[in-house]
């Protein structure tokens, strides 16, 4: 049982490893978004929060590799963990490069639309879709919280 | 017991086989593989240049810098770096000669978030990742 625990370690290191080697394609995808010409004054909050967009979703990632360190000593993490970090850290990257075209998408709902309280309407949604894909890694981590916390009550066994 | 040699074993491999990767993540996150070439003349009995770098060289250090090619002869090697003015001194030039050279070096990235968090990355993954092996061990202990 105690290699189970090493293993699940080792899948927590791991997990780090891989967050931190993915985490500059995250950061490029981020750039991306940053210096987009569509990026403009009516995307309300949009210039705030995409400097600090990917270091945030890369945090979230790392904090859940800490997480399932203290999951093995439960006997909790499980290979399937690590996965969930790898999908989220490539549904982060395409969902920042499904960006630029949102972006791109407000800009004529924008200019198609009659001003006033319209512009504020369309100008915000490239705001809260940018939140849902950065937030993203931080919901999983919450996630795991639960589930490693879950998995001590109920003392299920370790997955290798 | 059995959960403190696990915790050994875990703080073991964190510091050992885990450490250069986790070292080389941050870095890859925190720079940039970046090529420039500059035109450097130089005089009689003269064999260093300056180079001003369009960014910053990772950490200040000249073993940041991967290569330095030149297209004539010499072997040109970064000998110096002064931060505030990102001029790259360069030797083992040949003396009174027309030349390019191609410096390859670790830029440190633009980003102002990564430039704030990013000295205490390391920090924040070795300690926290140790601190959280030594409670785990704790709580198994008792």
């Amino acid at each position: 049982m105690q290699l189970g625990k090493l293993l699940g370690v080792i899948v927590g290191l791991l997990t780090i490893v891989i967050t931190l080697a993915i985490a500059p394609s995250i950061a490029t995808a981020n750039t991306a978004v940053s210096t987009s010409g569509n990026l403009t004054a009516d995307m309300i909050g949009m210039s705030v929060v995409v400097t600090f967009g990917a270091p945030l979703a890369i945090l979230g990632l790392l904090a859940m590799g800490g997480l399932f360190i203290v999951g093995a000593w439960k006997s909790n993490t499980t290979m399937n963990d690590m996965l969930q970090v790898v999908f989220t850290a490539i549904i982060v990257i395409v969902g920042l490069t499904f960006m630029l075209n949102i972006l791109d998408y407000s800009v004529a709902l924008i200019a198609a639309g009659s001003g006033g309280f319209e512009t504020v309407l369309y100008g915000i949604l490239p705001l809260i879709v940018y939140l849902s894909i950065i937030g993203l890694s931080g919901w999983q981590t919450y996630k795991g919280v639960k589930r490693v916390r879950g998995r001590s009550r109920t003392s299920a066994p370790a997955g290798f | 017991m059995g959960k403190i040699v696990v915790g050994i074993l875990a703080l073991f491999l964190l510091i050992g086989a885990f450490r250069e990767p986790i070292i080389d993540g941050i870095k890859g996150w925190r720079t940039s593989d970046t090529t420039e070439s500059f035109a450097v003349v130089t005089v009689a009995g003269q064999t260093t240049a300056n180079t001003t770098l369009a960014y910053d060289l990772y950490q200040a250090s000249t073993a940041e810098v991967i290569t330095i090619t030149s297209n004539t002869t010499g072997t040109p090697v970064a000998s110096a770096y002064t931060e505030a003015t990102k001029k790259l001194l360069i030797s083992g030039l040949p003396a009174s000669e027309s030349q390019t050279l191609t410096v390859n070096y670790y830029a440190e990235t633009d980003d102002t978030v990564m430039r704030i968090i990013g000295p205490f990355l390391g920090f924040l993954i070795f300690f926290v990742t140790a601190g959280l092996i030594v409670w785990q061990m704790w709580k198994g202990k008792r």
